[in-house]
């Protein structure tokens, strides 16, 4: 027996492009289950449908579908998310990805590309476009320039210093270790206060507990 | 009342409605420049996601012919080829056009992710090694994260363009009730009053533009030692 068809919900608010897309994944053999013209309804036919893919855009009336991916992810996580998107700029990439999205590509990349992403999300290999990819890679070469991770905002001295509060030195001692006046090191340890949005010692000791940076 | 005592409050009531004339003109200044913003946004969206969409929906037929074409149909489909590339270059210029305009990832994802990407596209374009510095920012309405972005966005175009500079540096810090935004580069420089003396979307447009939202924009420069671009606004500037 043939494997049953992947079942597919689409999600954009552009009727046109829908269609478009709807009859070239099914000319490819896809099941599909549902179309949404909007973010509150993507949920809704998710919840309802519980289709193995939503393919589904990032600027939607309603809800955006960086809030889809959100929802989607946290209600139903067995439902792989496809982003099919006119940006190509990275910071849309890295937040769809972060939000949960296993797949990422333009909206005007051919039909084959187009069900071979369909197919690999759909196995939980993920699918990410050239530029997609790119821009993770850069990511990962560059971890401090990620947009959600204040900690990567602190210069490295700050860093020092937010070690060294971290494992309880005083002000006064952290001045001594990096051989540093006394209003300098403060001036560094208000710095990190201020750039995690913590208020004393035990919320960055949290902070750093949370993020996994003590050793 | 003593004649001195009623000259005061004369001159304190002149003065009060000096202050209700300038916030007026501020405020109307305002207004003025949210629906030039506004119409730019309303157009970028038209290009990005009107025009943009349908060339997309075209790109996809044409995909679909490229498909359906005879093995032998090689002259058809080098046609088809030809108006598939003409279809992905007019959709690439009509994003660039968008961006141009009023880039839609302002509105989308903040001021940060903006200015982000900004940073980067110029550093491509330009071949400028360009860095950002930022805090973690407050909770800002769109009116300032405009304005911030704009300043950069015209700081930057005169570094790399018109300075040629090599090495640009933006940091965005809040210093307690204001938002300090700071561009250096190591440019050929200039003589500030001279760049603060163009009106319209210059830096002396900018500077206008600041003063609209209570900031300050000031220049330091000198021939040879690249420009420190530096503007101050406050967080409430109602």
């Amino acid at each position: 027996m043939p494997p049953a068809p992947i079942r597919v919900l689409i999600a954009d608010d552009h009727t046109m492009v829908r269609e478009s897309l709807v009859s070239l994944l099914r000319s490819g053999g896809v099941d599909i289950v549902g179309q949404a013209a909007d973010g509150l309804d993507t949920l809704k036919q998710a919840q309802a449908l519980r289709p193995d893919v939503v393919v589904t855009d990032l600027s939607m009336p309603r809800l955006s579908g960086l809030e889809v991916i959100r929802r989607l992810f946290d209600s139903l996580p067995e439902v792989r998310v496809l982003v099919l998107t006119m940006h190509q700029e990275d910071e849309y990439i890295l937040q769809a990805v972060r939000a949960g999205a296993t797949g990422y590509m333009v909206k005007d990349s051919p039909a084959s590309e187009l069900l071979a992403a369909v197919h690999s999300v759909h196995t939980g290999k993920g699918y990410f476009g050239p530029q997609a990819a790119r821009a993770l890679a850069e990511q990962l070469r560059h971890p401090e320039r990620d947009l959600g991770n204040p900690y990567g905002r602190l210069t490295p001295r700050e860093r020092e210093v937010f070690h060294l509060i971290a494992e309880g030195l005083t002000t006064k001692e952290i001045a001594r270790q990096l051989t540093i006046s006394v209003k300098t090191a403060e001036n560094h340890r208000a710095r990190v206060l201020e750039k995690l949005a913590v208020r004393n010692t035990a919320e960055l000791v949290r902070y750093a507990l949370r993020k996994g940076l003590l050793d | 009342m003593s004649e001195a005592t009623e000259l005061r409050e004369l001159y304190q009531q002149l003065l009060q409605r000096l202050e209700r004339n300038e916030r007026e003109f501020r405020r109307l200044g305002r207004a003025v420049w949210k629906v030039q913003e506004d119409e730019r946004r309303r157009i970028a969206r038209e290009l990005h996601d009107g025009v943009g969409q349908n060339l997309t929906v075209l790109k996809h037929r044409l995909h679909e012919l490229d498909a359906a074409l005879a093995p032998r149909d090689d002259a058809l489909r080098g046609t088809v080829a030809a108006a598939l590339a003409l279809c992905g270059d007019t959709l690439e210029d009509t994003r660039e056009l968008s961006r141009m305009l009023r880039p839609p990832i302002l509105d989308d994802l903040g001021l940060e992710a903006a200015l982000r990407w900004l940073v980067r596209s110029q550093g491509q374009s330009s071949g400028a090694q360009v860095t950002l510095e930022i805090d973690a920012l407050p909770p800002l309405d769109g009116e300032l994260q405009t304005l911030l972005f704009r300043v950069t966005q015209e700081a930057l175009t005169n570094a790399a363009k018109h300075a040629g500079a090599g090495e640009i540096q933006v940091v965005l810090h809040r210093r307690g009730a204001s938002l300090l935004l700071e561009i250096f580069d190591n440019g050929r420089g200039c003589d500030p009053e001279l760049a603060l003396a163009s009106g319209g979307n210059g830096l002396g447009g900018m500077r206008e533009r600041l003063r609209l939202y209570g900031g300050q924009l000031q220049l330091r420069s000198a021939v040879g030692e690249g420009m420190r671009v530096s503007a101050r606004v406050p967080l409430d500037y109602t």
